[in-house]
């Protein structure tokens, strides 16, 4: 399944033509909510790492009001971009959904309390149709072009007819079945109605005028239009191509889909634990989890380029690219991950601790295996002392994949957070106990552990609020 | 972005298979149909019923369409219209058409001014006038 | 526009043809599934012109019929999108008018027409120029272009201009005969 390149696609999307999307309830007229541009992009970058999602959780995660959401989510489903599907479940029905999500890694099991719920309640749930979706740009990109295309080339449209009566429409193609024995005029085959030719607003713009000047300059306008449309689109254009050979990802119907994620998750979860963390342990380090929700991990070299051009409009797409995080970058990027530390689950959390210390990590075998020669080479002192802390860090990582070790772990996170400057990564172990007082917050979500209270809840997302691309990072990371 | 919808008899895009086949102009289908019908008269008792509709619309439109009758001419047509390395299609709507002036061969057939091709207003100029002196002669 | 091309085709046939008059068999019913049908590739096939190769039968099992591969030369007649050819007015109303090119139908929607020519409702409908001098009924002979084909299982159907420059009417049905 080659996800990334669906998910820029998507991206791109929706950024080219959702940007300024402006949606309002019918019966919301009053301007009072304000303008919501731009919610449909963060709607579908959200989208994109996920598979099957419940939209409450959705609203949630994104903190929109599920109202708000659930009319974006209705345009993408009429765009033809999402499916959603519509269930009546009580607690029990949730927890397929919940199982199939813990097993789908997703590390955003945020809707606990759907449980505590007996009550049967309508739930619905979208995800993205990437082979939908490539289609239906496609076909986008199609139209406008020929629209234009065909008025600038020779003014020659397809002439298009409407029925009064029951507004079906008809093009001049079908104009052999239209004709009428009664009079001169075409007729609805469906109620008989006399058809009105759809006078294109382009082409009546003309036809009203003769004028040579109104047509040079409406010509122009065309020209331009066209040529707007292969410099701006041109990313998006360039993804489609790329995608064009890949296949695109399937996650199936609702019920497949949980039904398969249960599936893996069943049959991994015995082992999950030590098996990833040990893959992680051996140095694959980044991506050692496997994550069902963002795929592989995958280092896109090829879309950088493209990337920049959207960036400097977007810079909410600066994080899109698969990278593995420099040490310079943890700084900001452990926070982050602190952030999301509360609801996230076990494995994840190994994830981090694990990315922590990959610098060190990296080195590790060669100090291991022939740890003299290496420290014959380098300033002897220096490194003894540091391969030490490793080593004693080493330990307490393993020490926390053996036995859960739920406050050992997070603990070490905290100090990653606290401890920014790379350098002071090395005495991790020893600022620990130091830190730990100050760092409050994360002593408090502890003992919630994997079982995540709504208000910590709320603090995440406050701060993730701050700016959607925080999302991106979180995932990014995990993955 | 079918195939069908990049087709632009303009530019000479009417796909491979086309532009490798031979066309032919109407007086040309003329002779052909004209030749199948009397073996169906021949051989048949009624003929009228043994011929599609396809095959009877286009007898009458290429009848009617036909700018040369007798089949040297034709032949003669083709022969000044290669000078000019046509592709087939230009060559049988030329031949169909018979423009009478360079700017108007020009918009029965654009692609017969594209770029890789140096045909000059002048030879088009040329080629219309022999063209127009066979019929004259014929 | 008109082509004469090679096709290939399987022809299926029941075993009580089979004898001194096989190939005749063959082509009468190669001439019989081909002819005057339509398809979106090749456009209408006219006439069967040649018959070049006969490949060996195939027995279908199970049911006796033997499949024979038939190499054959056909006229066909294919419309194409920007073509300019000349067609015979069919029907005239308000909505425009339509003309026929041989084997296929064309629709020239009024907007399409010169917007100096205009509808003429009677008994002999049409579209005539405010000077009278131009006028386009049934059976007028008018250059026109192809601007968009629609294909079905048995027809191509198409969309033609006459507004543009050297297209319209090239002779009117009075002084034609």
């Amino acid at each position: 399944m080659s996800l990334e390149p669906y998910r820029r696609l998507v991206k791109l999307v929706a950024r080219a033509f959702y940007d300024d999307l402006l949606l309002k309830g019918e019966n919301q007229t009053k301007t009072g909510r304000g303008d919501n541009r731009g919610m449909a992009v963060v709607v579908l970058d959200a989208l994109t790492k996920r598979e099957w999602v419940r939209e409450e959780d959705l609203a949630k995660v994104l903190k929109l009001h599920s109202k708000q959401l659930r009319r974006t989510l209705r345009h993408f489903e009429e765009e033809k971009l999402v499916s959603r599907d519509h269930r009546r479940e009580s607690a029990k029905g949730g927890k397929t959904y919940n199982a199939a999500i813990a097993a789908a890694g997703d590390g955003q099991q945020v809707v606990k309390e759907g449980e505590e719920k007996t009550k049967m309640h309508t739930h619905s749930y979208c995800c993205l149709d990437y082979s939908q979706i490539y289609d239906v740009v496609r076909y986008r990109m199609h139209r406008m072009k020929k629209k234009l295309k065909d008025e600038l080339d020779n003014r020659n449209t397809i002439q298009e007819y409407i029925c009064p009566n029951c507004e079906r429409r008809y093009s001049a193609f079908d104009a052999l079945r239209l004709i009428s024995m009664k009079d001169d005029s075409f007729h609805c085959e469906k109620c008989d109605g006399e058809l009105v030719a759809e006078s294109d607003k382009l082409a009546a713009e003309e036809m009203g005028d003769a004028d040579d000047n109104a047509r040079r300059r409406r010509r122009e306008k065309l020209k331009d239009m066209l040529q707007k449309i292969e410099v701006q689109l041109k990313p998006l254009m360039d993804q489609l191509s790329r995608v064009k050979d890949l296949p695109a990802p399937e996650f199936g119907s609702l019920q497949e889909w949980e039904a398969a994620n249960a599936k893996a998750g069943r049959a991994s979860n015995g082992d999950s634990d030590v098996g990833d963390s040990s893959k992680t342990s051996q140095g694959q380090g980044y991506g050692g989890t496997p994550m069902p929700f963002l795929g592989e991990t995958k280092v896109e070299v090829a879309l950088s380029g493209v990337e920049v051009k959207e960036e400097d409009s977007k810079p909410s797409a600066a994080n899109t690219s698969l990278k593995v995080i420099p040490p310079w970058m943890i700084k900001q990027g452990m926070k982050l991950t602190g952030e999301q530390r509360g609801e996230a689950k076990h494995e994840s959390m190994m994830d981090n601790s694990l990315e922590l210390t990959r610098p060190i990590d990296d080195k590790k075998p060669e100090v291991d295996d022939d740890e003299k020669n290496i420290q014959d080479a380098f300033v002897k002192a220096y490194y003894t002392a540091l391969a030490e802390r490793q080593r004693e860090q080493e330990g307490a990582t393993r020490e926390m994949q053996n036995e859960d070790g739920h406050n050992m772990m997070p603990s070490i996170i905290s100090n990653g957070v606290s401890a920014a400057p790379s350098d002071r990564r090395v005495g991790m172990k020893s600022k620990r106990e130091d830190d730990g007082d100050d760092d409050i917050e994360w002593e408090e979500a502890l003992p919630s552990g994997s079982t995540v209270g709504t208000t910590k809840l709320h603090d995440l997302n406050v701060q993730a609020e701050e700016s959607g691309d925080d999302e991106d990072e979180i995932d990014w990371e995990e993955g | 972005m079918s195939a069908e919808e990049e087709e632009n008899a303009a530019e000479l895009k009417i796909g491979e298979e086309f532009l490798k086949a031979k066309c032919l102009m109407n007086c040309e289908v003329a002779r052909v149909l004209d030749h199948r019908f009397e073996i169906i008269q021949q051989t048949s008792d009624d003929p009228m019923n043994n011929i599609s509709q396809v095959f009877e619309k286009s007898m009458q439109y290429v009848k009617r369409f036909s700018r040369y009758q007798n089949p040297d001419a034709v032949n003669q047509v083709r022969e000044i219209l290669s000078r000019y390395r046509l592709a087939e299609f230009e060559l049988c709507v030329l031949g169909n058409l018979c423009p009478e002036t360079v700017e108007e061969a020009i918009a029965m057939v654009p692609s017969i001014k594209s770029k890789e091709r140096a045909i000059t207003d002048e030879m088009i100029e040329t080629m219309l006038q022999d063209l127009a002196n066979i019929k004259k002669f014929e | 526009m008109f082509f004469h091309i090679e096709l290939e085709r399987n022809i299926q046939l029941h075993p009580r043809h089979f004898g001194p008059r096989l190939k005749e068999k063959l082509k009468q019913k190669l001439m019989r599934d081909v002819e005057g049908t339509c398809s979106g590739r090749h456009g209408f096939v006219v006439a069967i012109t040649h018959f070049d190769d006969f490949g060996k039968g195939l027995i279908r099992e199970g049911t006796g019929f033997v499949t024979f591969p038939v190499r054959y030369r056909c006229v066909i007649f294919r419309p194409f999108k920007n073509e300019v050819l000349e067609a015979v007015v069919t029907l005239v109303n308000k909505m425009g008018f339509f003309a026929e090119a041989g084997p296929v139908q064309i629709f020239v929607s009024n907007h399409l027409i010169p917007d100096d020519m205009e509808f003429q409702p009677g008994d002999m409908p049409n579209y005539t120029t405010s000077d009278k001098s131009v006028k386009i009924q049934k059976d007028s002979e008018v250059r026109l272009k192809i601007i968009g084909t629609r294909v079905d299982a048995t027809e191509i159907f198409c969309i033609g201009t006459i507004k543009d420059d050297f297209l319209g009417v090239i002779n009117d049905p009075g002084a034609a005969s």
